[in-house]
């Protein structure tokens, strides 16, 4: 960008008028005017008077013989203390002195040549500095030079706006070149045609490496379908969720990336670029490993309570049956009731390690596959079922029509939909509806189990994802339940979310990253 | 054994020591009605803290049994209410299996005499009768009041 942007403004109208004047300053010579001259006189001086330009005429002595109204507005000047004035006293003494305007129309005088291409800064009293590109044009009677030209374009508005116009390339161009994320474009087809400096930072591929490379194809290998289809659904114009999705860098790293992507339409509205951003994740990936791994940790500390009580409770009810047989219990009711009692302890005490077990070693996340939900949803609603039927709960099921990918594991949502609905049907002890919903859009894949049962209260709605936190009587509830489906769904890397009101009932809302499927 | 309680009886007919067992766990329950009935005493039983201070409020008992987890009022906060709200003034057992037994929490309620004593879960039976009857005798009344 190293061209002069101020000599864009010289306008052919100028020389037009250049040519207008030295018409006219020829007739000045003759004092008798044919009509046709008068004629052309007037034209003149509309010419003149509606040009955009200042347009001052000096003599050879340096005084002004006229200037036109675009002078006299933006200088503030009168015509009678303008005409006939000398040069100097027209113009504020300072330009005169930077500019040395004076020298220069001097030398237009001596040498007969145009001068063009200075810029002036000039204040009038009153009025904010305005700057003005000027020529100085001699206008010549038979070889002589007559009369000097001066005019003036008032170019402020225009400096302003390439300089404003610079100063947001420049900027833009530094955002691009520093920004800490990853900024390509690529055109519609999903090309690439620039990759910023933090780009080839973080895959070690040069701008020279991935020109012209289409975008999926830096994917990571199971995540290239996602990639097109986020290209193809932006290049036809629709607006796409971020997604992160994974680029292999040139050492062979797999880097986390959230892509968000946007286009641009040329003149007939069609969609000639696209632009993502994408954000490395791979330090919070780290960070929020790190985060869990302490929440974990301040967990076991709630926990090894949790579990002292819940395990202590049916040990402690088995050894009493123990001790009660160990005295040799007279009555064979009571010797039953005592073995009963140490079996179904034993049965609690090893359920409720089962459960830990699941909750803090989920089954290896390396066993997610790509699965389609709906069967997974309907084989589990419909194993639970009969207990719906014995409790009078209705269930409604709502599943689209087409299967709905997703990358999961299917044992383990199972588990997190069978947690769901048993807490469901145990909030509707007096009966009720169930219904559960799978449905699918922007690239989520959304489960929705909503139930009319007694609801959660406030107070206990961010308590509920907690290790052992139960609102049900001992005996007939962990409180693993719900961190368990919590700690499943983060490692399918969904959420899940309640909304409920007391006495209405409660919707549990799980939101999943649906994945397309791969064409054969 | 109950016999060898000197202080006279102000109400109850019979000279038997009752006992609240205040757990939500069922099974808990039943094992502690069952080792204390065969052992002379008279048993009441709540499963939450709300239950228990209606039941202190509207009767009295030789001693109380309270579990630690309760599903309404923490444990020691429920003794701390019973000593305000209700006007039993007889000795409180802590029975749990949520503390060690020189657990910093237990040592302090302890030895401010909030509880009596403690007892942990899984309960040794004759353990827990020498606590229940030590605590009943150093209280030396025969009834809560
Ligand atoms: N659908 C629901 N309606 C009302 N309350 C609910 C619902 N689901 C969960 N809860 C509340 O959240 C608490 C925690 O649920 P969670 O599933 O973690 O444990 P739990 O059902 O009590 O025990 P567990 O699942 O370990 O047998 C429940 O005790 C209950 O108070
Ligand atoms: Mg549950």
């Amino acid at each position: 960008m190293a061209r002069d942007p101020y000599n864009d403004y010289y306008y052919p109208i100028n020389m037009q008028v250049m040519q207008v004047m030295q018409g006219r300053r020829m007739s000045i010579g003759s004092n008798t005017l044919s009509p046709s001259e008068k004629w052309q006189e007037q034209l003149y001086d509309m010419l003149l008077e509606s040009i955009p330009s200042s347009v001052l005429l000096v003599d050879r002595s340096l005084r002004v013989i006229s200037a036109n109204r675009n002078f006299l507005e933006k200088g503030r000047r009168k015509a009678r203390s303008t005409i006939g004035a000398p040069m100097n006293e027209v113009f504020p003494t300072p330009i005169l002195e930077f500019t040395k305007i004076e020298a220069k129309v001097r030398r237009v005088f001596e040498q007969g040549e145009l001068l063009r291409g200075e810029q002036i800064t000039y204040r009038a009293p009153g009025i904010p500095a305005r700057i003005y590109y000027y020529t100085v044009v001699p206008v010549k009677a038979a070889g002589r030079v007559e009369c000097a030209m001066i005019l003036m374009d008032d170019i402020t508005e225009k400096v302003r706006l390439v300089e404003q116009a610079h100063l947001v390339q420049m900027r833009l161009a530094n955002v691009v070149e520093y920004a800490n994320d990853l900024l390509v474009s690529a055109d519609a087809e999903g090309c690439i045609v620039t990759w910023n400096p933090a780009a080839e930072r973080v895959t070690g591929f040069s701008s020279r490496d991935v020109q012209g490379r289409a975008m999926c194809n830096l994917c990571e290998h199971s995540d290239q379908e996602d990639m097109k289809s986020m290209i193809q659904q932006v290049a036809r114009g629709k607006s796409v969720r971020p997604r992160e999705l994974r680029l292999v860098a040139s050492s062979g790293a797999l880097i986390p990336v959230a892509w968000a992507f946007s286009y641009m339409r040329d003149e007939s509205g069609k969609v000639s670029a696209l632009v993502a951003v994408g954000r490395d994740l791979t330090e919070r990936h780290a960070f929020e490993a790190q985060l869990a791994q302490n929440v974990k940790l301040a967990a076991l500390g709630v926990m090894a309570g949790g579990i002292a009580h819940e395990l202590r409770n049916p040990l402690s009810v088995s050894y009493s049956a123990a001790q009660f047989l160990n005295e040799g219990a007279p009555d064979p009711a009571f010797h039953a009731e005592c073995v009963q009692k140490i079996l179904a302890g034993i049965e609690r005490a090893s359920g409720i390690i089962e459960n830990l077990l699941r909750f803090s070693r989920p089954s290896e996340a390396g066993n997610m596959k790509i699965i389609d939900l709906v069967p997974v949803v309907r084989e589990t609603a419909r194993i639970l079922s009969n207990q719906g039927a014995l409790q009078k709960v209705t269930v409604t099921e709502n599943y689209p029509a087409d299967s709905v990918l997703i990358n999961g594991n299917w044992n383990q949502l199972q588990q997190v939909l069978m947690n769901l609905i048993f807490n469901a049907y145990a909030a509707m002890p007096e009966g009720g509806e169930l219904k559960i919903a799978i449905s699918h859009e922007g690239g989520r894949a959304v489960i929705v189990v909503r139930d009319t049962g007694c609801g959660i209260a406030a107070a206990n709605r961010a308590k509920i994802f907690d290790p052992f936190f139960t609102t049900n009587a001992a005996g007939s509830g962990t409180g693993l339940g719900l961190s368990i489906c919590h700690t499943i769904i983060s490692q399918h890397e969904g959420l899940i979310d309640v909304d409920s009101e007391v006495g209405k009932g409660s919707i549990f809302t799980i939101d999943l990253p649906a994945r397309v499927a791969r064409a054969q | 054994m109950m016999s060898r309680d000197p202080a006279p009886l102000r109400q109850a007919p019979a000279q038997r020591h009752t006992v609240l067992i205040i757990d939500d766990e069922p099974g808990v329950r039943w094992s502690l009605r069952h080792l204390l009935e065969s052992n002379g005493f008279t048993v009441a039983s709540a499963s939450s803290g709300v239950e228990a201070l209606k039941s202190l409020k509207a009767s009295k008992f030789s001693i109380v049994l309270v579990d630690a987890k309760l599903p309404d009022i923490d444990g020691i906060n429920l003794a701390q209410r019973i000593r305000i709200e209700t006007p039993c003034q007889s000795p409180l057992i802590l029975v749990s299996g949520y503390f060690y037994d020189d657990d910093a929490v237990v040592s302090e309620v302890l030895s401010s005499g909030l509880f009596a004593a403690f007892a942990t879960k899984p309960i040794v039976h004759n353990a827990l009768l020498l606590i229940i009857r030590d605590a009943i005798s150093s209280a030396g009344t025969p009834e809560c009041s």
